[in-house]
């Protein structure tokens, strides 16, 4: 039996001669909140619609509860709650109505299910206002809702936080907290916005052109996003040098004529600038600088940060 | 099948403020009013038998074939787009549903509304010959006859379902085909040609315009007939087709253009 609630093997997903997702295999386990977090097209939302079957992959499998999610999925579909896109609902009913004809599709007979749903994300039971007069926000909180009525073991959420205002926003990242806190429930949550997946999710798994760059817990992240020295000095190449001779620091790096970078932990400041200056090599700068989520982001990526 | 009739009663959940469906089922008393009101033949009529006659045949062949094939034609395509046009298809795939048990969902709806649509035209013209005064002498025989003919309509709106379906287009669109669909078949659903062709292999017996007229204008009164009518009805009646005849036709061409719509229906992206 697998230690994981979602595993895919090398998941590609190709329209036409360009590939969406790339040999994608990602790990999400039980009880757990996995954040996906890549840039707009990224390849985020294909790889949760073929999570959930609603595209058919190119290659590769998906496993969800252990089994294969092919030819299982009236087993498997019922056990998750989902949030895929834009929330899609009838215009011409209310959020209630909505959600009845879900719950009966779902063999939901008690009107508490709904009702609770609603109740959760601070929408009003048996309001007359239909969806298409709902806000952004209230949209979104009703594609929550529906997502959760059910009370499914595992929830996948596509950018569950769009068009919330912040204090939406903050009451939607306590609820999934407390899904996975106390309910035990495991969560899929894709974001573009690095500070939510920082805030809420304690495996990250980051995308970029549908290739899964990185996968790893947010402590282990944290303890890669190591500290670093950058020193502005009359002669770059030559403190590098001094620094590898005398100190034994071999990753130095030369930025331009008067700039280095020393990521090692090990180095003890106070020792490199005295041995500078005493080579001769004028120190006008010493700085200690730690990596934020997002330079670790932009260098996995290569590119340009996110939001 | 459980899920299936689990699928129609939210089909009908969904109906909800939709005004295009009780518009076309509003329509459905239209004929018959119109008829009542302004049509001289109804002041003439000098008995509840040929009211109900004159009614009724009114209903069969105006109603059914200018009304109730358009409407659920353009039903249809609201029915089967608004999934589509409302991104709802992956909400409802991850239950999940299957797209062909929605498709089938969504035609029995509409084989309901047939029925229920010429059950009220029938029963809107049984108060305005009560409400005449006349006795409804043969009502309820062509009260159901009807009925069988709501089903053949629905039968024979399938196949343009499946172009609208298979067309994938805007409604503008579909409604254009509907309204073609609906004239030619009504045409051809009066035309000598196809309504003087055996029972078997061809358009008289596979189109539905046709068909219908040969299965229900037999079971209108031709005892006194006038000289037109005696003239059509000699023409016509080695033509009829039995009603087992009739609704073999309805049952097969059903299962075919209902399995093809599911599976059209199938390959839409979700």
């Amino acid at each position: 039996m697998s230690d994981y609630v979602i595993e895919t093997r090398g998941l590609t997903k190709r329209f036409g001669a360009q590939n969406s997702v790339s040999d994608l295999s990602i790990h999400v386990r039980k009880g757990r909140i996995y954040g996906l977090l890549g840039r707009n097209g990224a390849g985020k939302t294909t790889t949760m619609r073929m999570l959930l079957g609603l595209t058919a992959p190119s290659s590769g499998e998906v496993r969800i509860f252990g089994r294969p999610l092919r030819g299982n999925e009236k087993r498997i579909l019922p056990r998750i709650g989902s949030l895929i896109e834009s929330p899609g609902f009838y215009p011409n009913l209310t959020g209630t109505e909505n959600l009845r004809i879900f719950a009966e599709l779902r063999g939901l007979k008690d009107p508490e299910y709904v009702k609770t749903a609603l109740e959760v994300v601070n929408l009003p039971y048996r309001d007359k206002k239909l969806f298409s007069q709902y806000s952004l926000g209230m949209k979104q909180r009703l594609a929550i809702a529906l997502a959760v009525m059910h009370n499914p073991e595992l929830l996948i959420l596509d950018e569950p936080i769009n068009g919330l205002d912040p204090i939406g926003i903050a009451e939607v990242r306590d609820f999934i907290r407390a899904l996975c806190d106390t309910s035990g429930k495991t969560i899929l949550i894709s974001s573009h916005i690095l500070s939510e997946i920082s805030l809420l999710a304690d495996d990250i798994g980051i995308i970029d052109h549908g290739v899964l760059l990185e996968e790893e817990s947010l402590a282990e992240l944290e303890a890669k996003n190591g500290k670093y020295y950058r020193f502005i000095v009359s002669s770059a190449p030559q403190a590098a040098d001094l620094l590898r001779d005398k100190l034994g620091i071999r990753n130095a790096q030369v930025n331009h004529t008067h700039e280095l970078t020393v990521r090692d932990a090990r180095l003890d400041a106070g020792a490199a600038v005295r041995l500078l200056v005493e080579a001769g090599v004028a120190v006008s700068d010493a700085h200690l600088y730690e990596d934020t989520l997002e330079d670790y982001f932009k260098e996995v990526t290569g590119g340009e940060g996110i939001a | 099948m459980r899920a299936l009739l689990k699928l129609l009663r939210c089909e009908f959940a969904k109906l909800r403020r939709k005004p295009l469906f009780f518009a076309s089922a509003a329509i459905s008393a239209l004929i018959p009013l119109g008829c009542a009101l302004f049509l001289p033949d109804f002041h003439a009529f000098t008995s509840g038998a040929e009211a109900v006659e004159g009614m009724m045949s009114t209903l069969f062949q105006m109603s059914a074939y200018l009304l109730l094939m358009p409407a659920l034609v353009v039903l249809a395509a609201n029915l089967l787009f608004e999934e589509q046009d409302n991104d709802i298809l992956k909400n409802l795939m991850a239950v999940p549903v299957s797209k062909p048990a929605l498709a089938l969902a969504k035609m029995a709806l509409l084989f309901l509304f047939a029925i229920a649509f010429m059950a009220a035209g029938g029963l809107v013209n049984l108060v305005i010959v009560l409400a005449a005064g006349w006795e409804p002498d043969g009502f309820w025989r062509l009260f159901f006859v009807g009925i069988g003919q709501g089903v053949m309509m629905w039968a024979g709106a399938l196949p343009c379902v499946l172009i609208v379906v298979l067309l994938n287009r805007s409604y503008i669109v579909s409604v254009i085909i509907t309204f073609f669909y609906t004239a030619v078949n009504y045409i051809f659903g009066t035309s000598d040609f196809f309504i003087t062709q055996p029972f078997g292999f061809n358009p008289g017996t596979l189109l539905p315009g046709p068909l219908a007229f040969r299965w229900f204008f037999q079971y209108l009164d031709a005892s006194e007939p006038g000289a037109q009518m005696a003239a059509l009805w000699e023409r016509i009646s080695p033509y009829f087709v039995t009603t087992p005849q009739a609704f073999l036709v309805v049952v097969m061409e059903s299962a075919v253009f209902l399995t093809l719509i599911a599976l059209v229906y199938k390959r839409r992206n979700g």
